[in-house]
């Protein structure tokens, strides 16, 4: 019923235009109170002719900032917009002084504006200069030629066609008026009603994501500055007619009236997000203010000083959610004092602590204590308040209800200091190294040993050595964090606790990236802490891990603390029942298909990187599982076969058909989907809705001259949330608000929807909650029985085991075997090893 | 690991590179350009925008932008132009002038780190109060300034080598030390490369913020001094956009990331020399005033390409050896 499905979502489009309408109100208030101020001043202000003045001077902006409007969302800014208006309005104008026709003048100057745009676009979207520069390259560049090309004079235009546009009226309202307001129109239809709208969106949101998702993102960048420089012209037309002449210093100024316009719209220099309907409230406000300021007759200076100070204002009230913010954290500090405590035996415990957010009560009564020197596994769905907890000790939130004590003595953890100065150190699941300092400063950041002003680098390097030698790490302190890997940043999180005194360390998801040779030496660090006295608490959704480190298991469900037992008491099953709050049984529901048609035929594959000679071949209704090391090549492989990075040698064939190289559009043609293994890097566009994510590859190719069809994406994404049962079912919800298994069922969803014969999965359940993972698995075997061919990816060997009827491992980008249903850990383990013995996995919930 | 700082250390040359064929393709050109005298002219150019350009540089390494500096060199001119031509103490004129820019630095300071916001509208705004504050402080057109310490400071030479050019080189040497052996620095970097994760390192964005633009007033300070001793002139039009492009041209060219978290002080310098080359260059070859900024144009971007290219076969050399 996509009818039925599409009303809430339409309604709730509705609501959305209504907040963001009230979103632009003080904007509203900002404008009219400059009118009203104005008119006081000169009362003639508000007579007709004033009007249609300001009318006149707020054209040009907003023509301009519209363009500019779709350059900031795709993360751009183009800053030689003024000198482009300037060159191109020199060049028509001598065009037209040399007698050439003024229409074919016009069409010659937005041409000359969309040439600039163009250079602006190659440099940045195929050589990959930094926006700002290569448009302040292009800036100067068109300055000089206007004021070169015009021997730095002005040049009279007098041709009445070429005036027309600029200087002429249609009724009582000035033509340029009309023109900015077809402009708008036709903007505000660009960006919300067209494929190539959604594509501005998410490219700004998440470039890497864009790409996977068939946006050819280089283009859409290139074509936001061609857009750009085309407006400019066209702005330069109108310049034209309203000045009679072309002004080599004409646009002065201009990029950054425009630039403002947009920002105090809402657009967010940080790019996927902004409004047409923004900007063209931002270039009414500038306009006013400029042309009332002129009108008015106040001196230059005048003009500038209330400018900037208005400029600055309205971005303040636009951005008043972070004054809020800003206030609360004041109150924060002027309140906040060091809570520190001797350390005897150190404890920390929970008493009845509750925390709640608008709607949801996050956390809710729970109690317990973490004594030095035991292992505590935290376990829980996700969204059962784990994260939650984790802020509390990390002095991120203060809970609403009940006291943390530490040894015995109430505490207030009211910030990362404080939590710091307690003695609790929390490695975040999303690490905290930061990427251009090297080892060493990363360890000592925040806490940097100094003399005389001066940072002790020698001791930074001596003390970092020794604290790594003591964790068994052998990593060179003067690398940069960046180019260090998962595992080894976590070693170096480790050993930045270790150095910061804690003696309470929590770990969020610690191996949900690692490779089992990088997750066993994990472990080892984890007791070798323990045995040094320190508590850790350790979080994950390995039912193995948990089972080998852990003394205890605390289990949260939706808030509250349901059962606190021994480890030694507890058994796998029992244990995921404790969490979910219902059996779940035969955790990998497999059913056995006649495999068809060969889908996929890889041979002899190579990327001139870590793949060297892979095989596969994946018949429909079989799911083949990849096994291998991190590093065997596994992800390049399905990467190579989705089109998003180029072989060197050896050939794909999908159903029969040679696949061309390198173009994911290419691959999805011929039924190729692939769902990557990092969904915040090449998954989600977070800041778009889950409608927008979930339609952005079936888009491509699917609508007729790129148009929208609401209607159809609407029902198709309303089919999906349903089938995915994907939570909440709002898809006018923006992604970043989702849960982690939410956003992946998103995106695997994206990718169902375009309805493909060969479904590649990296990693599809990495770190997300026990509930989500068996959806996901159900789903895998419900499409092998609709005939799909999959490839999954999974560093969980259980996982691969329990779900693919057969599995092919890789080992450093080499084929070396095949194990068909019903192989062991062990098997898998020596093909993945190469000639090396198998390291054993104990426990393990899911054979 | 050798061989990649090896490759680190090549990029970090790179600037150097560039400067040598520059400088080689002119004077294959221009024999007049490789000229003693006018190298010299080269490098005395170069001192106002290499000091500038120190101050972008900070601003940049810690991820944000400083547009106002241009005109604040102008604004801060006019100041201290004012009070010399008054017969106040150089003391007193570099004092009044010190404060007016460190005001306005403390203000850019507070827009971007308490208030949070962007730096590139916050000092957008900042620059067009302080345009319109230049025009209200400046009553008379042209000041002509004789200050005999001013002079000195601009052009007189001490062991054969001009005094702007040991300036510059002591400010360079305090930089390198404050940026890479305080722990100043190192938080500036920090905040440039990941301003999240810092925090989560107990770094405080906002007093480093604050501190941050506070620094870019004072190289605005220093830098206005050292061109009104230089020229001994005070305009309006001193300083400016051009003034504030080539200096952000300068550390960006020096191999400054604009993304921040990355930058050297060395690279700043050999920017600013770049960027002099360039301008002069240009007017030795009897390029028409008017014309300069179109040639600056292509140059430029033709460095940028350069760069571009070079660091693409950079990292692709680092991946194919990784």
């Amino acid at each position: 019923m996509p009818e039925g499905a599409a009303a809430p979502s339409r309604r709730g489009a509705a609501l959305t235009q209504v907040g963001e309408a009230l979103r632009y109100s003080p904007l509203l208030v900002f404008t009219i109170l400059a009118v009203v101020v104005f008119a006081a001043m000169r009362p003639g202000f508000l007579s007709v002719g004033g009007f249609l003045d300001i009318g006149q001077q707020v054209a040009v902006v907003a023509i301009v900032a519209f363009a500019m409007t779709a350059v900031i969302v795709a993360r751009g800014i183009d800053i030689s917009v003024g000198s482009t208006l300037a060159v191109s309005g020199v060049i028509g104008a001598q065009l037209v002084d040399r007698g050439v026709p003024a229409v074919l003048a016009i069409v010659v100057t937005i041409l000359v504006g969309a040439t600039v745009g163009l250079l602006n676009g190659v440099l940045i979207g195929y050589f990959g200069i930094s926006p700002l520069m290569a448009t302040l390259g292009t800036m100067a560049l068109g300055r000089g030629a206007a004021v070169a090309w015009s021997d730095a004079s002005s040049i009279p235009v007098t041709d009445i066609v070429m005036l027309y546009p600029g200087g002429s009226y249609v009724g009582l309202v000035p033509t340029s008026v009309i023109i900015a307001v077809v402009c708008m129109a036709g903007w505000w239809w660009l960006l919300r009603g067209t494929v190539y709208g959604r594509w501005i969106y998410a490219v700004g949101g998440n470039a890497d994501a864009a790409r996977a998702a068939l946006v050819p993102t280089r283009l859409v960048q290139l074509s936001t500055y061609v857009l750009a420089g085309a407006f400019a012209g066209l702005g330069a037309v109108i310049t034209l007619g309203r000045l009679g002449s072309a002004q080599p210093l004409a646009g002065n100024g201009l990029e950054f009236a425009a630039i403002t316009a947009a920002i105090v719209g809402g657009t967010a220099l940080s790019g996927g997000k902004g409004t047409i309907a923004g900007t063209a409230m931002g270039a009414l406000l500038v306009g006013v203010i400029s042309a009332g300021l002129s009108f008015v007759q106040a001196p230059q200076e005048t003009i500038y000083v209330v400018t900037g100070v208005l400029i600055l204002l309205a971005v303040l009230v636009a951005q008043r959610d972070e004054l809020a913010d800003l206030l609360a954290r004041l109150r924060r500090g002027w309140t906040a004092g060091a809570a520190r405590a001797a350390p005897v035996t150190r404890e920390l415990t929970l008493d009845g602590v509750g925390k709640s957010f608008p709607g949801v009560r996050a956390l809710d009564g729970v109690s317990f204590s973490v004594r030095a020197g035991e292992v505590v596994a935290l376990a829980g769905e996700n969204g059962a308040g784990k994260s939650t907890l984790v802020k509390v000790l990390a002095g991120g939130l203060e809970p609403d209800q009940g006291r943390v004590l530490l040894d015995g003595r109430p505490v207030r953890l009211r910030s990362n200091n404080d939590s710091q100065a307690a003695g609790i150190s929390v490695i975040h699941q999303h690490l905290s190294l930061v990427p251009d300092l090297t080892v060493a400063e990363n360890l000592f950041l925040g806490r940097e040993p100094r003399a005389f002003g001066l940072l002790r680098r020698g001791t930074m390097r001596r003390e970092a050595r020794r604290v790594l030698d003591e964790l068994g790490l052998r990593l060179d302190v003067d690398a940069p964090a960046a180019g260090l890997t998962v595992a080894e940043r976590q070693m170096v999180e480790v050993a930045k606790a270790m150095l910061g005194e804690a003696w309470l360390v929590v770990m969020d998801e610690p191996t949900s990236a690692l490779s089992n040779q990088e997750r066993e030496h994990l472990y080892a660090l984890v007791q070798r802490l323990s045995g040094r006295g320190v508590a850790v608490l350790y979080i994950s959704h390995r039912m193995e891990e948990l089972f080998t480190l852990a003394d205890r298991a605390v289990v949260l469900r939706d808030g509250a603390l349901v059962s606190q037992e021994r480890m030694a008491d507890l058994d796998p099953d029992r244990l995921i029942t404790l969490m979910v709050g219902r059996q779940i049984q035969n955790v990998f529901p497999h059913v056995p298909v006649e495999p068809g048609e060969v889908v996929l035929d890889v041979a002899g594959l190579a990327d001139g990187g870590l793949l060297v000679d892979a095989t596969l071949r994946v018949h429909a209704g079989e799911v083949v599982g990849l096994a291998g090391l991190v590093g065997s090549g596994r992800s390049e492989l399905l990467r190579c076969v989705a089109g998003l990075a180029r072989p060197t040698a050896g050939s794909i064939r999908i159903v029969g058909a040679e696949s061309s190289a390198g173009s994911p559009n290419a691959a999805r043609r011929l039924g190729v989907a692939y769902v990557p293994e990092d969904r915040h890097h090449e998954g989600t566009v977070p800041l778009m809705s889950v409608h927008d994510n979930l339609v952005l590859a079936w888009i491509r190719g699917r609508t007729r001259l790129g148009l929208l069809r609401r209607g159809r994406t609407a029902a198709l994404a309303a089919k999906w949330i349903e089938r995915l049962a994907v939570r909440p079912p709002l898809p006018g919800r923006a992604v970043r608000l989702l849960s982690g298994g939410n956003q992946q069922k998103v995106v695997l969803a994206r990718w169902l929807a375009t309805e493909p014969r060969l479904l590649l999965l990296d990693e599809p359940t990495r770190g997300i909650d026990v509930g989500a993972k068996a959806e996901i698995h159900a789903l895998i075997a419900e499409l092998k029985q609709q005939g799909l061919a999959v490839v999954l990816v999974s560093s969980e060997l259980p996982e691969l085991l329990g779900v693919a009827d057969r599995v092919v491992v890789l080992h450093e980008g080499r084929t070396t075997g095949e194990l068909p249903r019903g192989a062991s850990e062990e098997q898998v383990g020596d093909l993945a090893f190469g000639h090396a013995r198998a390291t054993t996995v104990e426990g393990g919930v899911d054979r | 690991m050798t061989a990649e700082r090896r490759r680190r250390l090549l990029v970090e040359l790179l600037p150097v590179f560039l400067l040598v064929a520059l400088f080689a393709v002119f004077a294959a050109v221009e024999s007049r350009i490789a000229d003693p005298a006018n190298l010299r002219n080269v490098v005395l150019q170069a001192t106002p925008i290499a000091v500038l350009a120190l101050g972008a540089f900070v601003v940049l390494v810690s991820g944000g932008i400083d547009l106002s500096t241009g005109f604040s060199v102008a604004l801060v001119a006019v100041v201290v132009g004012n009070a010399l031509v008054a017969d106040r103490p150089l003391v007193w004129a570099a004092g009044l002038g010190l404060l007016v820019a460190a005001s306005i630095g403390l203000a850019n300071g507070v827009l971007v780190g308490v208030l949070r916001l962007p730096a590139f509208i916050a000092t957008l705004g900042t620059m067009t109060v302080v345009q319109g504050l230049t025009l209200f402080v400046a009553t008379s057109g042209l000041l002509v300034i004789d200050d005999p310490v001013l002079n000195a400071l601009g052009r007189r030479e001490l062991a054969g080598i001009p005094v702007p050019v040991l300036l510059v080189v002591a400010i360079g040497g305090l930089m390198w030390v404050l940026m890479r052996q305080t722990r100043f620095g190192l938080r500036t970097y920090a905040i440039g490369s990941d301003a999240e994760k810092a925090v989560l390192s107990g770094v405080s964005p906002v007093r480093q913020q604050v501190l941050l633009y506070l620094l870019s007033g004072i190289f605005v300070w220093a830098t206005a001094l050292l061109l009104i001793g230089r020229i001994g002139l005070v305009q309006t039009n001193i300083g400016g956009v051009s003034l504030l492009l080539d200096a952000i041209a300068a550390a960006v060219i020096g191999g400054t990331s604009i993304f921040g978290g990355r930058g050297t002080v060395g690279g700043v310098l050999v920017g600013a020399l770049i960027i002099s080359l360039l301008t002069n260059a240009l007017q030795v070859l009897g390029v028409d005033p008017s014309a300069i900024n179109l040639y600056k144009g292509v140059i430029i971007i033709g460095a940028l390409i350069a760069d571009a290219v070079l660091r693409r076969v950079y990292t692709r050399t680092l991946r194919s050896a990784g």
